[in-house]
């Protein structure tokens, strides 16, 4: 099976023996691609990787870690068949990665993610509640891997409704009436964890108000815990204000980078991150580098036959990860399952600088 | 918002800060106060448990030892010479965040000089500053002490801060050690017309080492050489300025790689007393690949994630200098004779690190410095040393003044 074939099945349908066969295939051909067009990708393989072609076992593919994104502008196709250019949020002070697109890697990306979607949440097109704000519709220069995500997202729904204004605060008037015309129908909801929470539950909480969601509404949710955690907020009651406050009772966690498009991993009801068919993830030793096994904790690569524009097929990331198993979640969805435990803590910054934090993506 | 760490009098809020540091009446360079303090404070370091607990304290305590004041003094202030020494007077000091505690040793020495002087430290967490602060204090309690104290302040405030503008305004020397970035906005800060400045900005150093005095070496000779070679390197990961990140191995292409593989050996040994991080690992990890990926490097001699990592240099130096974020990496090139290095020197560089090379081929390097490149050339394991001249510059001329003056003896 060719990577192509590979994106026609069925994201949880293939056994572990079957995707592993198939994905090996799909990534082998993608480095060979890669090396063919993408010169600084081929020193890379040849300098750092022994020049490895094709190898046998996944964790033997060549990777390239997130953080070169920032630094090197990576590209596997003529310049002028780049139709979009992704480009990272990263805090301030810090380079943001660039992820160039032609019109076969977007288009794919856009249908794998409607179909991993619909495993989730069903075929039709439900209304749709985006917790953030529309501002950047208006201002393309704010077009950074926010932006894309909201509207990769959007995709999924009709009848948007961004519910923040410019200051993300909630417009709890427009919502009442959006709740209103489509009673009868569950609602999609989507928005970054953190905003989620903030502008959304907690606001909610602050002006004591209290909305009901038609049964079936499910929230989307991503972007990491880490300021949830600060604030010691837990998964359990994140989802638990969302069912009392707005009787949301489906919510789904995904991860996913701008680096690696076709990842995105959502998290089933048992709150497990899945691997679709697509896509693959191995977890490393933090200090070695060395493969670990299911249960470890590590560094997490993500593998995707999606990027062929730009050599972003296997990534090694800077966030922990452990494998919790493979085609046996209770769920019944086939495919590694695993849990993120947040990103790597920085270290210190080069010369005798002041200010400036290694950026850790 | 303005934390002071350190003054005599806690309670005086800022601005009146300023005002009681003083201004007339400042003892001369070297003053017995000040020398009482700073050889007291250098005892009361060795002898604690910071001094134990934070080598770089103990180093510091080392170098501000008694007889080495003595001896800095007299050669200071005992040579006859046309002028007087007084303090420069006031005197602004801009502390780098990565190496803790650098600061130190240009406020000590501004102390000495004789000068009111501030010292603005990094909004950091700094665990070996807050241990040599606590003992500062508690030296302060004794009131001899106090009097060499009253002059001095050891503040921190976050970089936008307006602080920045009133110090210039009130300094008659300002010494900046900061990256460049800091360096280029704190210079369109305005100082006082007759005021001064110098300023340290990120420097690079390199190391090189002959092949064949490597090869003629004991393993013991070359277990003690990597030991002083991981110190000039792998403390404080690689971070200062002085230590190396390019190494240049001078030989033939046999000799070379011979004497690589008998260093490394060695250098594995020496360097497991450092601790790796992840985050660092990644930091060298991702280094190798911006190099790789720019054609910098062709190949590595280490496993990737390997501490320390070298790599095989092929590209143009100037890109190292730009990639390279320390944590234990090593760009390895191979060339005939030390000379062979000037090409690679830029204004960026300022320590090269030698070994088995002649003092006769020094020389002849020196005289071909291009520019300003290089400040310091000097042996395995001296690398992280202080000493008052500091990238070129004596800091004790900038800290005191010199005054024409007819001398007491003048009839």
């Amino acid at each position: 099976m060719t990577a192509a074939e590979l994106l026609k099945s069925r994201p949880y349908a293939p056994s572990a023996p079957e995707k592993r066969a198939m994905l090996l295939d799909g990534l082998n051909e993608l480095t060979v691609h890669h090396r063919r067009n993408c010169v600084p990708y081929d020193r890379i393989v040849k300098a750092l990787f022994n020049g490895a072609d094709t190898v046998d076992e996944l964790s033997a593919l060549p990777w390239l870690p997130v953080r070169l994104f920032k630094r090197t502008d990576l590209v596997s196709v003529p310049h002028e068949k780049i139709v979009k250019t992704l480009v990272s949020s990263g805090t301030t002070g810090q380079l943001p990665s660039r992820i160039f697109l032609d019109r076969e890697t977007a288009s794919s990306q856009a249908r794998i993610l409607a179909t991993i979607a619909g495993d989730f949440l069903g075929k039709a097109r439900m209304p749709m509640l985006i917790i953030d704000d529309a501002s950047f519709l208006r201002d393309r220069t704010r077009f950074n891997a926010r932006a894309a995500a909201i509207l990769g997202f959007s995709s999924l729904g009709r009848d948007h409704l961004y519910l923040l204004d410019e200051q993300l605060l909630p417009d709890w008037n427009a919502l009442s009436s959006y709740l209103e015309a489509h009673r009868d129908t569950p609602i999609l909801l989507f928005g970054f964890t953190f905003i989620v929470w903030q502008n959304f539950v907690e606001a909610a909480l602050a002006e004591e108000r209290s909305f009901h969601f038609p049964p079936g509404s499910a929230l989307i949710h991503g972007g990491g815990w880490k300021r949830l955690e600060d604030r010691k907020v837990s998964e359990e009651s994140f989802k638990a204000a969302l069912a009392e406050r707005f009787g949301i009772e489906r919510v789904h966690n995904y991860y996913g980078m701008v680096e690696q498009v076709g990842s995105i991993y959502f998290e089933c009801e048992h709150g497990r991150l899945h691997t679709p068919a697509y896509s693959d993830i191995l977890i490393r030793d933090p200090v070695s580098l060395e493969p670990l096994g299911v249960g470890e904790a590590g560094l997490v690569q993500v593998l995707s036959v999606l990027p062929r524009s730009y050599p972003g097929h296997s990534l090694l990331t800077e966030d922990l990860g452990t494998i919790v198993g493979e085609d046996d979640c209770p769920c019944g969805r086939n495919g590694k399952s695993f849990r993120i435990h947040g990103r790597l803590r920085n270290v210190e910054m080069r010369g005798c600088s002041d200010t400036r934090p290694v950026p850790a993506v | 918002m303005i934390q002071t760490l350190f003054a005599v009098e806690p309670s005086v809020q800022w601005p009146e800060l300023l005002a009681s540091l003083g201004g007339d009446g400042r003892p001369g360079p070297f003053d017995p106060p000040a020398l009482n303090f700073v050889g007291a404070l250098s005892g009361r370091l060795l002898a604690s448990h910071a001094g134990r607990e934070f080598p770089e304290l103990a180093a510091l305590a080392h170098w501000f030892r008694p007889t080495r004041l003595a001896r800095v003094r007299h050669e200071l202030l005992g040579a006859s010479s046309a002028y007087r020494l007084r303090p420069r007077g006031s005197v602004f000091i801009i502390a780098p965040a990565n190496v803790d505690v650098l600061f130190i040793y240009g406020w000590l020495l501004s102390l000495l000089s004789g000068n009111a002087t501030v010292v603005r430290v990094s909004q950091k967490p700094s665990p070996p500053r807050d241990a040599f602060l606590q003992l500062v204090r508690s030296l302060a309690e004794d009131a001899a002490h106090k009097e060499a104290l009253r002059s001095s302040a050891i503040i921190s405030y976050p970089h936008d801060h307006s602080a920045t503008a009133t110090l210039s305004k009130w300094c008659d020397l300002r010494l900046v050690w900061g990256g460049d970035a800091t360096v280029s906005t704190i210079r369109t800060v305005p100082l006082k017309p007759t005021a001064v400045e110098a300023a340290f900005a990120d420097r690079f150093s390199m190391a090189a080492f002959d092949a064949a005095r490597i090869l003629e070496s004991s393993d013991r000779e070359l277990a003690d050489l990597a030991r002083r070679f991981a110190n000039d390197t792998m403390w404080l990961g690689q971070q200062a300025c002085s230590s190396p990140r390019i190494l240049f191995w001078i030989g033939s292409e046999t000799q070379c790689d011979a004497a690589k593989d008998r260093f490394w050996r060695q250098f594995a040994i020496a360097s497991q007393r450092f601790d790796d991080e992840p985050a660092a690992m990644m930091s060298r990890v991702s280094d190798l690949f911006t190099m790789a990926a720019e054609g910098v490097i062709d190949g590595v001699s280490s496993p990737l994630a390997q501490l320390p990592a070298r790599a095989r240099a092929v590209g143009p130096e100037d890109a190292v200098r730009d990639l390279h974020s320390g944590f234990g990496l090593f760009v390895e090139y191979q060339i005939d004779s030390i000379t062979q290095v000037v090409p690679f020197l830029s204004d960026k560089d300022q320590t090269l690190v030698v070994h088995g090379i002649a003092p006769g081929a020094v020389a002849e390097l020196v005289e071909q410095l291009p520019n300003r490149s290089l400040d310091r050339i000097v042996g395995v394991g001296q690398a992280t040393d202080f000493d008052i001249t500091w990238d070129g510059t004596n800091l004790l001329d900038l800290l005191t003044r010199r005054i024409i003056a007819p001398s007491r003896q003048a009839a």
